[in-house]
Order: C-alpha cells, then structure tokens, then sequence
C-alpha cells in the first residue's frame, strides 16, 4: 500500500468497510509493533499498545481528515498518545478495546519473539517516510540503493557536498526519532 | 504477508463489522449515548482557562509558568551543540497572531557547535516562550519562558516545527505547517481544530536581501541578518499537510528559494521568485560536478571486535573538528553514519560497528571507509568548494 491506498483504507474503513480497516491493519501492524518494541523494550508491552492505538483508531476513523494529514501520520499520532497516556498513568489504557468489546489480547513466545525484531527496521521505513523529501532522496539513493555521491548529485543537480549534507541531516534525524528522543 | 498479531486483527475486523451493523441498526436498537454532562465541569474550566488565557493575552500579563525544558540529551560537543553563553538574542521583530494576543516573535541563538538557530514563539517581556493552551502544559494558561540554554532536539536536521538550526552564516528560508497557536511542539495534539494551528514562514536570508513580498502582493522591508516571519492561519492542501516543514538553504552559490507563504526576495542585485519577474533573476550558478576526492589519505585501519558481533575501527584524526561544518563519516558499504562530535586534530578515534554487515546483502565482505567532510565556511554567505577526504579504508570478512 502507498499513502493513497492507506488514505483509501481509512476513508473507506469510516464508511463501514470493515475489510478496508483490517488491511489498514495489515499494513501498518509491523511499524506500529516496532514503535512500540523500539519505546518500551517488551514485546508484550508493545502488543498491549498497539491493540489500544488500532482500537483508538478504529473507533475514531470518521476524524480522518486526508486534508490534514497523511494516514500514517494520523495513526502514528494517536500511537503517541496512547504511549503519553501510559507513561502518564503507569498502565496501558484500555478504554478503547473496552468500548469496542475487544478480548484480552494473548501473547505468545513466538509472537513476542517475532516484535522484539521489528524494532529496528520497521521503525526506520517509517521515519525515513517522514523525512522532508530533498533528504529522503538522497538517504533512499545513497544508502538503500548505494549509489556513489557524485552520481547522485549529477542526477539531484546539485554538489557532492549538498547531498552529503542531505544523506547526514536526514540520518542524524532518524537516529533522533529510532532512538525516542521525540517519537 | 502474515500478520504477528492475527487474533488482534481478527478482533479488530469484528469490531469493524459491529460497529458498522450498529451504525445500520434501527436506531432504538442502538447503544443509547451517555449523558455529556459529567463532563462539562472539566470542559467549562478548561474553556475558563483558555479564555482567561486569551484574555490576559490581550492585555499582555499572562502569569509565567515553569520554564520549557529540553526535549532530548544535550551535550556542548555533540549534534548542533548547545547554545554558546551569552549569545541568545531576541530579534525586535513582533508579528500579530491572527487570534491577537501575545505576539509571535524569533530568537537568534549561537551554538557551541558553530551552528545558528532561529527559534519561533510568542513573546512576553522580551522572553520568548510558550503558552499553556490547547493542551500544552496542561492547559494551565499560563506563559512559559524558553531558556537559554534550551534548543529542540531536532532543530539541526531541519524537521522541527518551530525552529531551525543551520550552519552559522547559511541563509534559508523555513516553512512549518500545522503549528500550534500556544507555539508549542513536543506536546502537539494531532486531532485538535485546524482553527488552533498555524502556518509559520521564517528565515535568515543575509545582508544583501533587501525586502520579501508574500502571498496577497504584500511586502516588508528586510534589515541585518535578513530575518523575517509571517504567522498565518494554517491552511493545508494535498502538498501541504499539517505536522510538514521544510527548509531551503543556500549552497553552491544559488540563493534560497522562496517557500512557504513567500513568493518573493529582493537582493540588492537580484530578485528571487517563484514566478517571472521585471527585475534581474538571480543568476544560477553553472554546476560542475566534482571529478574526483581531494587528497585521499589512505591511512591503515585497525579493527578489533567488539561486544555481540560488532568490530571497533580505529583511526588518527588528521583534522580537528570543532563545529558541525566538518565530520568524520563512516560508510560501511553505503550505510553511512556521521560521526557528530568535536574531535582534536591527531586524537585516536575509536568507532564503533554495531551491525557491520547490516548493508551486505550477503556478500562475505564489506568496505568501511572512514571520510572528512567539510561544508561551507562558517561565517559568511559565500559558497566554498566541497571536499571530501578518504581517511582510510578497511576490508571486513564474515567469519567462517
């Protein structure tokens, strides 16, 4: 899925799409598990807060405004919150799952296994999709297509040295966000 | 692609599908609302709060709150640095919020690391600060002074909403979409009303800018640094969306583009703009790209293992790095990371591989190589050659 299709997802989930919603789910299940496993350290921690946020979510999806924001922004908000919410009161809420009539969510070794490695990577996609787009490029063209810097610049028409600057300013955030400084 | 969680996913699509059914249902079988008036003590003070805000805004005597603190580590030799003593300065220029109260005005702070900050907020006896609304500082209504010694923690990466920290002597232009009224960031509510938000164009455009025009054809005379600030309601659009910045810098010779709500800048030889203009289009400078690294040093470099897998390489420093103008880079096969802090000329610098076959592939060897890089020259608006030199480089094997 791309930002449109997640748009899509969301717009067509407020419209009683229930299988818009999970595929939603789908997509974002990874980066949200990850998030969570890369600010707490527990896998199951880090389960506990992804089914509040998707429940947050999901009980709120008529908000969605696509004018306002990017889906996975919108999401990644609400995952911030229900992150601020549990430091603020020393327990994960639960009062959207409650609302929704969810069960108790059931972690198993392997599936805490499988969240306490996505920390890494899963994080890092998402960040490097917030990044301003001039250092997206350049960090999506250096460092995960490993291209040369003079190649790179000769093609973004610019100087090594500005893409230079891009590919650190770029990395220097994302080592920020990955390592919780401001989520 | 399975899921991790596939009861969590198999919950959240019954949810869905309840919700929508309850949604369809005649409404006397619908789950019948609960009374919205246990809350109206909590909404009536905070709306007493906020009012209260606003109105002593207008008179301008909001009572101070604890000061903002720093969003993340800091250190005076690492990153951006941390501001230099004495050198906070708030700029005389004061721009109406369009709700009107205490006006929105920029701070220029000097970092130890050679970097300029410009921060954006609302300003009260020649502090600038944040306000205590719209959920910041829980909604206390009350000014909060920024300190000297604070900077946001993501100013440097040019991705900070209120704020931005550049190379001392770069000019740019910066845009911010979606800010907070109350000018605060970290505690950013990302459901609140449009109507609460704004739009921030900033910048430090340099001697020679003389004036800026922005949307509507309205313009303002520039003075000094070339500082500026347009504070507008937000207004976002399918490329604009509310949490997005940007920043445009000056770099090879060319100026920085006008962004966000301006539309044009008048230098005193030339005219920047974003449309044709009657007057000189600043030139562009002829791009010539480099044709090789200057003096590459070829220094032999020590690995020793480290802790779980990881390897050390160690290098001497052939040049001092004092500000974030100048670094020492590691690439390891195209993962490169910055080494973001102060090191003396000659020092033995030790530089930790977590993951040194993260960007393999599955090749049984990966290339380190240890770089200088220097950007522009702290100091002045002029451009400078960019140079890059190999340190050394290493050859590392899988073990067999």
């Amino acid at each position: 899925m791309n930002p449109d299709e997640d748009e899509q997802a969301l717009l067509r989930a407020a419209r009683d799409d229930a299988g818009a919603f999970a595929a939603f789910y789908r997509h974002f299940e990874r980066p949200v598990l990850g998030f969570f496993m890369r600010a707490t350290g527990r896998p199951e921690l880090a389960g506990d807060l992804a089914a509040e946020t998707f429940a947050r979510v999901l009980e709120s999806v008529d908000a969605f405004d696509p004018e306002r924001g990017r889906a996975d922004q919108w999401l990644f908000g609400v995952a911030r919150h229900v992150l601020h919410d549990s430091h603020r009161r020393g327990r994960v809420e639960a009062a959207a799952r409650g609302r929704l009539g969810l069960p108790a969510l059931v972690i198993d070794d392997e599936a805490a296994e499988a969240i306490a490695r996505l920390a890494g990577e899963e994080c890092a996609t998402l960040a490097l999709a917030e990044l301003p787009s001039e250092q997206r490029e350049a960090i999506a063209a250096r460092v995960l297509n490993e291209r040369e810097y003079p190649e790179i610049a000769t093609e973004l028409r610019c100087s090594e040295a500005v893409v230079r600057q891009r590919v650190s300013r770029g990395l220097r955030t994302l080592r920020a966000r990955l390592a919780g400084e401001r989520p | 692609m399975n899921t991790i969680l596939p009861q969590l996913e198999r919950d959240l699509c019954q949810a869905a599908e309840r919700r929508a059914a309850g949604r369809h249902a005649p409404a006397a079988t619908r789950k019948a609302r609960p009374p919205r008036r246990a809350r109206t003590p909590l909404l009536a003070a905070a709306a007493l709060l906020a009012t209260t805000a606003a109105a002593l805004a207008a008179t301008g005597v909001i009572p101070t709150g604890s000061p903002v603190r720093p969003s993340g580590p800091v250190s005076a030799t690492t990153g951006e640095g941390l501001p230099a003593p004495g050198s906070s300065r708030l700029l005389p220029l004061r721009v109406a919020d369009p709700d009107g109260g205490l006006p929105w005005g920029m701070r220029l702070v000097r970092t130890t690391r050679g970097e300029l900050c410009l921060q954006v907020g609302r300003v009260q006896d020649g502090q600038i600060g944040e306000l205590g609304i719209d959920g910041a500082f829980g909604d206390d209504g009350r000014f909060h002074p920024l300190p000297r010694d604070v900077l946001p923690a993501d100013a440097a990466a040019g991705v900070s909403l209120n704020a931005t920290c550049q190379l001392a002597g770069t000019a740019f232009t910066a845009n911010a979409v979606g800010v907070d009224r109350s000018a605060a960031v970290s505690e950013r509510n990302p459901t609140g009303p449009l109507g609460d938000l704004r739009n921030l164009s900033y910048g430090l455009l340099g001697p020679n800018a003389v004036r800026i025009l922005y949307a509507g054809g309205a313009s303002a005379p520039l003075a000094g640094t070339g500082a500026y600030l347009l504070v507008t309601p937000a207004i976002t659009s399918r490329t604009q969306r509310v949490g997005e910045s940007g920043v445009s810098i000056a770099l090879d010779g060319a100026p920085p583009s006008p962004d966000g709500a301006l539309r044009q800048i008048v230098y005193r030889a030339c005219v920047e703009s974003l449309t044709p203009v009657a007057g000189r289009a600043c030139p562009r400078p002829k791009f010539v790209p480099l044709t090789g690294r200057q003096r590459d040093l070829h220094q032999r470099l020590p690995v020793t293992a480290g802790a779980g897998g990881s390897v050390n390489v160690h290098f001497t420093a052939p040049y001092a790095v004092t500000s974030s103008g100048q670094a020492y880079e590691v690439d390891a096969d195209g993962a490169l990371r910055t080494l973001e802090r102060d090191v003396a000329r000659g020092q033995r610098v030790c530089v930790p591989i977590v993951e040194p076959f993260a960007n393999a592939h599955g090749r049984p060897t990966v290339t380190v190589t240890i770089l200088y890089d220097a950007h522009t020259a702290p100091g002045g608006f002029a451009p400078r050659a960019p140079r890059a030199v190999v340190i050394g480089r290493v050859r590392l094997s899988r073990e067999r």
